[in-house]
Parts: C-alpha cells; sequence; structure tokens
C-alpha cells in the first residue's frame, strides 16, 4: 500500500490541488470546529473534513459569486461537528460507567481553569443543540470567522438574509444559554 | 454588483392617522452587518444606515441592542476560542490527513464488496488472500524490527510496536510459558523493569515476540545497561527448504527476522552503508539528545512539553530534557528469501510472486523526552544508573506511520494467527485486533492492564508490573501519542499522568 500524494485531482482542471485547498483552509474549518467541539475532537473532525473532500470534492459552477470551496468545507465540518456532540452524550455517559467500574484511583483535580473551560464549553454546546440547524451553524460560522457571503453559501440563503438570521440565532441563543443557566445575566 | 442589503423605505404609525410621516425602517439585520462592517452591506447601504442612525433616535437605540446581543453572544464564545493553528502544525495535520487518503478512499464498502469478490472466485480468491496474509506476517516482523532495531530510542522501545497513525491501543497478552523464544532480560538489581517493552539491541532479533526480546530501556537500577541483551536468532538459512529453525521451534516470527533488510535508518546511515540482512548496526547517532530547556524542544517537536505537576516522593523535580529528532527508516522484505522458508512451514504460495521485494517506510516524528531522576542517555550509553534508580519519564510525539508496499497491512492480525505455533489466545487477540489503527501493545503475564480509563478526558491505557516495580500508561490526545512511564506502581504512574498539563 503506497500511500502517495495524490493531491492533483486528475484531469479535472476545476478542482484545485488538495495541498492547496487544505492550506488555504484548514485553519479556518479547525477554528470553526475548535468553538463548537473543543480542541480534542477539532483536528479529527477537520481531517475528517479533508478527507471527504479528498474523496469527492464538490463540482465549482460557474455562477458561483463566493468561494464554494471553502462554504462546502464550512458545510461539512459544522455537520460532522453537530453530529460528533449528539454523539458524544451518549459515548460520555457510556465511559463514565466504565471508568465508574474500572478505576477505583482518585482523580486527581484537574486545573481550575481546565474545569471552568470544559464548563463552559459544554454549555454552549447544549445551548446550540437547541437551536434550529440553520440558525446554530449560520452563529458557528460567524463565531468562527466567517463573512456574510461565505455563511450564505455555506448555508444556502442569500448574503441579504445573513444578518436577520444572525441576529435571530444570537438571541435564541442568547435565551437558551440563560435558561440553562440561570446565573448569567446580561 | 446587486447589494445584499436594501434599506425598506416604510410608513410608520405614529400618535395619529393624520400625522403620518414617511420613515425609513432599517432592519436588524442590516444593522449587524453595518456592525460587523461585513461587505455584503455595500457602501450605498453603509451611507443609508450612516444617515439614519444620525437622524432617527429610534434606529440608534436599534442598533445599540443588536450590539448588545452581539457582544453577549461574542462574551460566551469567547473562552472557547483557541489560537489560529501556525504554518508548521497545518502541515503536520496535512501530512497526517494525506496518509489517510489512501485507506479513505477505499473505504469499509469498497473493502467489503472486495471481500465479496474474493468469495465469489473461490481459487483464485484463495491465493489473492494468502498472498495477503503472507504479506502482513512480514510486515509485523518487519515493524518491530525497524522500530527497534535501528532505532533503538526509549520511545521507539516504548512504543513496541505501531501501525499505521494508531489511534487507539489493543493489548497483546503474551504468555511466556507458550511462546519460548520470548525471554525477557532482567536488569537492575531489583530485577525489575518497565513493562512491555521488548527492545533488543540485537536488531533483527528484536522482534517483539521474537526470540531475544528484552525489556526496557529504563532499568530500575544496577548496572544493566538499559539494552536487552540478545538471544539466539532463529536461524533459517536463505533459500532453505527445511522448517525453518525459528518456527520448529514455536519462534515463528523471529524466523522471519533475516530476510529483513534495513536500507536507510539514523543508525545505519541514509546510504544503507551498514544495512544488513535481519540485522542492523547498533552504532551512529544516539537515539535521542539533550536540549536546554522545554522551548527548544518544542521547536523542535512541533508540539508543547507537558509536564507533570505531581511526581513521586523523592523523585527530584528537576526535569531533564531530552528530543528524538523525526527519524524515517526504510527497509525491504525478501520476498524471494522468505518464500520457500515459509513453504517449509507450510505456508507455499503465501508471498505474491509479482515481486521478490516489499519496501516498507517507517517514519517516526520528533519526539520530546522528559525524564525525572532518570537519564537515559546514560543508560543507553552503557549504563551509569545507580542502583534502585527510581524515576519518572514523559514522552510525547505525533503518530508514527507506516506506509508499505506490495503488501495488505489491513490483513495483518488474521495472518498472524495462522503462524504455526502461535498460542490460540494469542492468535484470538490479533484476529480481533483492528491493527489499520491501533498501537498493539503486548503485555507478558506478569503485568496488569487497565483500560477504560481517563487522562484528562482521553482514554488511556495503564499497563504496570504485578509486583508493583514498574507502570506505564499510554494516550492519545489530538494527534500525539503520550507515554508516561515509571518506576513505581500502576497507582502512582496514574497519578503522574494524570497531572500531565
Amino acid at each position: 500500500m503506497a500511500i502517495r500524494d495524490s493531491s492533483f485531482a486528475g484531469d479535472n482542471r476545476d478542482v484545485p490541488r488538495f495541498d492547496v485547498i487544505f492550506r488555504q483552509y484548514y485553519a479556518r474549518v479547525y477554528g470553526i470546529l475548535v468553538r463548537l467541539v473543543g480542541p480534542d475532537e477539532a483536528d479529527d473532525i477537520a481531517q475528517e473534513t479533508f478527507l471527504r473532500y479528498h474523496a469527492r470534492p464538490p463540482v465549482r459552477r460557474p455562477d458561483d459569486l463566493v468561494d464554494g470551496t471553502g462554504a462546502w468545507l464550512y458545510r461539512v465540518a459544522t455537520n460532522l461537528g453537530f453530529n460528533a456532540l449528539r454523539s458524544r452524550k451518549r459515548r460520555v455517559a457510556r465511559e463514565e460507567r466504565v471508568t465508574r467500574a474500572e478505576l477505583p484511583l482518585a482523580r486527581l483535580p484537574d486545573p481550575e481553569s481546565e474545569a471552568v473551560r470544559d464548563e463552559e464549553r459544554r454549555a454552549v454546546q447544549a445551548a446550540l443543540m437547541y437551536l434550529p440547524e440553520r440558525a446554530r451553524t449560520v452563529l458557528v460560522l460567524r463565531q468562527g470567522g466567517c463573512s456574510y457571503a461565505e455563511i450564505a453559501a455555506a448555508v444556502g440563503i442569500a448574503p441579504g438574509s445573513v444578518g436577520t438570521t444572525l441576529v435571530r440565532a444570537e438571541t435564541q441563543f442568547r435565551r437558551q444559554y440563560e435558561a440553562m443557566h440561570p446565573e448569567v445575566t446580561r | 454588483m446587486k447589494p445584499h442589503f436594501s434599506i425598506t423605505r416604510s410608513t410608520r404609525s405614529t400618535r395619529s392617522r393624520t400625522d403620518k410621516v414617511t420613515m425609513t425602517h432599517i432592519s436588524p439585520g442590516t444593522l449587524r452587518a453595518y456592525l460587523d462592517d461585513d461587505p455584503a452591506l455595500d457602501a450605498a447601504g453603509r451611507a443609508d444606515v450612516a444617515e439614519m442612525l444620525a437622524t432617527d433616535p429610534a434606529t440608534a437605540i436599534s442598533l445599540e441592542e443588536v450590539r448588545a446581543e452581539r457582544a453577549v453572544t461574542g462574551s460566551i464564545f469567547a473562552p472557547l476560542a483557541a489560537p489560529m493553528p501556525d504554518t508548521a502544525t497545518v502541515e503536520r495535520a496535512y501530512h497526517r490527513t494525506l496518509a489517510r487518503t489512501e485507506s479513505y478512499r477505499r473505504g469499509p464498502l469498497t473493502l467489503l464488496r472486495e471481500a465479496g469478490s474474493a468469495f465469489a472466485a473461490p481459487f483464485r480468491a484463495t491465493r489473492a488472500g494468502r498472498y495477503a496474509v503472507a504479506g502482513s506476517v512480514a510486515l509485523v516482523a518487519l515493524a518491530l524490527v525497524m522500530v527497534f532495531a535501528p532505532v533503538g530510542s526509549i520511545v521507539s522501545a516504548t512504543l513496541n510496536q505501531f501501525r499505521y497513525q494508531p489511534d487507539k491501543f489493543a493489548v497483546i497478552t503474551l504468555d511466556t510459558n507458550t511462546v519460548p523464544g520470548l525471554s525477557f532480560a532482567q536488569m537492575g538489581n531489583t530485577g525489575s523493569g518497565l513493562p512491555l517493552i521488548p527492545s533488543g539491541s540485537g536488531a533483527g532479533a528484536g522482534m517483539g515476540m521474537g526470540a531475544t526480546s528484552g525489556l526496557a530501556t529504563i532499568p530500575t537500577g544496577g548496572n544493566g545497561s538499559g539494552v536487552a541483551t540478545p538471544g539466539p536468532l532463529g536461524a533459517i538459512p536463505s533459500g532453505g527448504t527445511k522448517p525453518a529453525a525459528g518456527v520448529a521451534n514455536g519462534n515463528p516470527l523471529g524466523a522471519l527476522a533475516p530476510y529483513l533488510n534495513i536500507t536507510s535508518s539514523p543508525r545505519t546511515g541514509a546510504n544503507g552503508a551498514n544495512a544488513t540482512s535481519g540485522n542492523s548496526g547498533v552504532t551512529g547517532q544516539p537515539p535521542a539528545r539533550l536540549a536546554r530547556n522545554a522551548a527548544e524542544v518544542q521547536t523542535i517537536t512541533g508540539h508543547a512539553v507537558l509536564l507533570p505537576t505531581t511526581l513521586p516522593d523523592g523523585v527530584p523535580n528537576k526535569p531533564l530534557f531530552l528530543v528524538s529528532d523525526p527519524q524515517t527508516v526504510d527497509a525491504a522484505l525478501d520476498l524471494k528469501g522468505l518464500r520457500p522458508a515459509l513453504a517449509a512451514a507450510g505456508g507455499d504460495g503465501l508471498l505474491p510472486t509479482t515481486s521478490d521485494t516489499a519496501p516498507v517506510h517507517v517514519h517516526l516524528p520528533a519526539a520530546s523526552i522528559t525524564t525525572y531522576g532518570l537519564n537515559p542517555l546514560a543508560l543507553l550509553a552503557g549504563g551509569t544508573a545507580t542502583t534502585n534508580q527510581k524515576g519518572i519519564a514523559v514522552i510525547a510525539l505525533e503518530t508514527p506511520t507506516i506506509s508499505v508496499e506490495n503488501l495488505d497491512i489491513q490483513t495483518l492480525a488474521s495472518t498472524l494467527a495462522q503462524i504455526p505455533g502461535i498460542p490460540p489466545t494469542l492468535a484470538a487477540q490479533l484476529r480481533s485486533a483492528d491493527l489499520s489503527h491501533t498501537l498493539v501493545v503486548p503485555v507478558t503475564a506478569d503485568q496488569t492492564v487497565k483500560n477504560g480509563t481517563f487522562i484528562n478526558g482521553n482514554a488511556s491505557t495503564l499497563i504496570a508490573q504485578r509486583d508493583g516495580s514498574s507502570a506505564i500508561a499510554l494516550w492519545f490526545n489530538r494527534g500525539i501519542l503520550y507515554v508516561v512511564a515509571g518506576t513505581y506502581d500502576g497507582a502512582t504512574v496514574q497519578r503522574v499522568a494524570q497531572s500531565i498539563k
């Protein structure tokens, strides 16, 4: 099994080289995912995103006003991220049962800052999962630094609708977050 | 270009129906685009918004509401942000991803279809399957030899054996009573060493389950050099027709050693000057070198040096920083020489006839090695350890990778399981192991294994000597393999590992 740099997409000149795409978009994809799933899983899911691109890159349409590759990657990354969040809840519960059964050792407490950050991440993730899919995707992409045009292309809405969707998503998110964490006040 | 946002001219009712004024209403979405200074709101749209803000207090209030909502959301998300990966990090991620493209492209469904096709064509499929199996047999041996013999460092010794970008662990139990070739050199006065680290300076002999495996590179004391004592090689005359001695005496893996040619490694030189058949030089570039501090190590390895905040009593809290440079090993399996040996052992026709060699490339990324109370360089150089030396070692490196040509790495487990002389329990474990992404960790009967434990949220494997003399904890986190080894019982090493930050 030879592993080679198969970066060239064959004769399809509309498909950029894989290495170029990866280097151009990895940081942004990782930045989106790290907010969504945390650093432990962000790299894995980012890899999965690019593997999907490598296996079947999106077709670039002549009338695309914005970079379709970026939009495709952001959409896949957020979908994979939300899928991971859904499955994580089940997995964590299972692992905690195993840990309790097999590890009687007392675990050392994590530093306070790390624990706080984990708690904050879980709170954000929980609130996000209550939002409609489009709203939470728009919110996560914006927090990850995507422009309105990129968000519009990724979600499949008009660029002029991004602002409105974003404002509504933020309001929904904030209300949900505060409802789940009454101690948080504006 | 058509503007994405439009300013809606609307009629807003005020005090009475007769007191109507035509006003401009700006939607919160447009205000948000204005706040974000996003190009989706063009210059004309921005000018309209600015005008309204200057003349209409209600619009200004709306803007502040949108701004406040944005600030709240931003403050909630802010702690979750992480530094953008630098160029080096992106490059490493790229190579990790690229290495996975081959298997990913085929995918499980493709593999399943291929397997189905094999069953549909009995004769040819059988031979194809046997070829793959034979290739895997050789690969296991080759990987072991290359990892331990040519590199021979504490890192590779700890790893023992690796697979294509492992991201989880599988424990293989070795019963020394049923694998006669397995012998562990006891080092140090206490007679204890780190678990599971078949090392073997004896090159090709150093196959984990082979004839000359030895324990560990961090002895607990005495004058042990920290390197296993080479044992007898299962001698197979190249091209011989009689059953291989190694197979006959229950050491089938050792029997493969003479057919492994290290063509290039850090210890033999890139030109393969010391390349040997089933052997490799143990001189030359040392496996690791001292670094001034953690920053230097981080610069070389590309990942942060994480240190324990808890150490066992008596261990000096003065870390010794070492780094092992990236190492690549190229080798070739002599299929031509191996065919008659396997045929004699009942494996006639197992190897492909299309090629006489199978090139294999192993890459060990740069590793950080931080020790407390131990100096592995001194130990490797000839044993200057003090009696009953106690200490802790923390090792971190990106997952090693193997690339193989002409052979099928996916069938390693079933291959090994079919080797004559492999104990049934070991064969069953090998069959069930997912070797394509698994770091196989052999353990012996005098060691205990705990899975399902967590270190900083990552599943880990803890392996400890039953007598409490040493233990090792392994886990993956964000593509980095972490290993904490110590001359202490499992609970102590576990606590040290969990304090790694």
